[in-house]
């Protein structure tokens, strides 16, 4: 929801990235309403044409192989696809074990260090209170 | 961890929702110059609220000439300006500077949702902190 730079990624790395939050998504076999509330907004992020995005609408019901997602991303693009992953993963509230096994095979695809997903799930957990901070100031604004 | 993704835009009626967005694209638009950051998170709240597709190709056409900001406000209510105030902080400040055109704007939405100055500055105060918790991010993917 914040600055980014997904949308400057090219069009078919920002497709793949679609893909790998569709597969996360379906990770633990259920979509929530926050899951697909956080999908949806990422969608938005990544400025998606409107075919694209039913594309990856329909590669929710049939996420493609994990490896296939991770081929179209190159090394920012997969970055911040893993980013938005952990972010889906703990949109429900909770990151269960499969989740985290994926999270954690995405950071082994991209090379990167092995605290990597505690670390995004730490960032995580601050972007959660953050949020919670902007609906309780909305609850006390003035009528 | 508690879920929080779950926005109360959301739970607004397609009125509401429409006229939400129509707040954002108005504030994008206060400077004369939509940026593609700005289009960007004019898609993203759009997605948040999870609204309906065929509405959103609506209000892109209104990019080009954006609607009358009082008309819109005065059709919706305290709770959906204030959650349009909000977000509309997030949309004038994601090109880096919140331009005075942007400013204006934000005061009148205060105003008409009956959000006190202080309460305002606390809201700046809440973006600026996200902005930090989003930058954050590039520094643990090692991306600066």
């Amino acid at each position: 929801m914040l600055p980014d730079t997904v949308h400057k990624l090219p069009r078919e790395e920002r497709y793949a990235y679609a893909r790998l939050l569709a597969f996360m998504a379906r990770v633990d076999n259920e979509l929530t309403v926050d899951e697909m509330a956080m999908f949806e907004q990422r969608l938005g992020t990544a400025l998606l044409s409107p075919r694209q995005r039913e594309m990856i609408r329909s590669a929710l019901k049939t996420p493609p192989p994990l490896e296939e997602c991770l081929d179209g991303l190159g090394a920012e693009a997969g970055r911040l696809a893993l980013r938005d992953a952990t972010l889906m993963a703990a949109a429900d509230g909770t990151v269960d074990d499969d989740e985290r096994e994926v999270l954690q095979a995405i950071v082994d695809h991209l090379g990167l260090a092995d605290n990597s997903v505690e670390k995004l799930l730490d960032w995580t957990v601050k972007g959660a209170m953050w949020m919670q901070e902007g609906f309780d100031l909305l609850n006390t604004l003035s009528e | 961890m508690k879920a929080v993704y779950v926005d109360l835009t959301v739970d607004f009626t397609p009125d509401e929702a429409q006229g939400y967005a129509q707040i954002m694209i108005v504030v994008a638009s206060a400077d004369g110059a939509l940026v593609k950051e700005e289009l960007a998170m004019i898609e993203a709240l759009m997605g948040r609220s999870m609204m309906h597709p065929e509405m959103r190709v609506d209000l892109r056409n209104m990019l080009e000439k954006p609607p009358q900001l009082s008309l819109v406000m005065d059709r919706l209510s305290p709770i959906v300006l204030k959650a349009a105030l909000r977000d509309g902080i997030l949309v004038a400040a994601v090109d880096g500077e919140y331009d005075s055109a942007e400013i204006k704007i934000l005061k009148q939405i205060a105003k008409a949702a009956g959000v006190k100055k202080a309460e305002l500055s606390a809201l700046f105060e809440w973006v600026k902190a996200g902005w930090e918790w989003h930058k954050e991010s590039f520094e643990v993917l090692d991306l600066v």
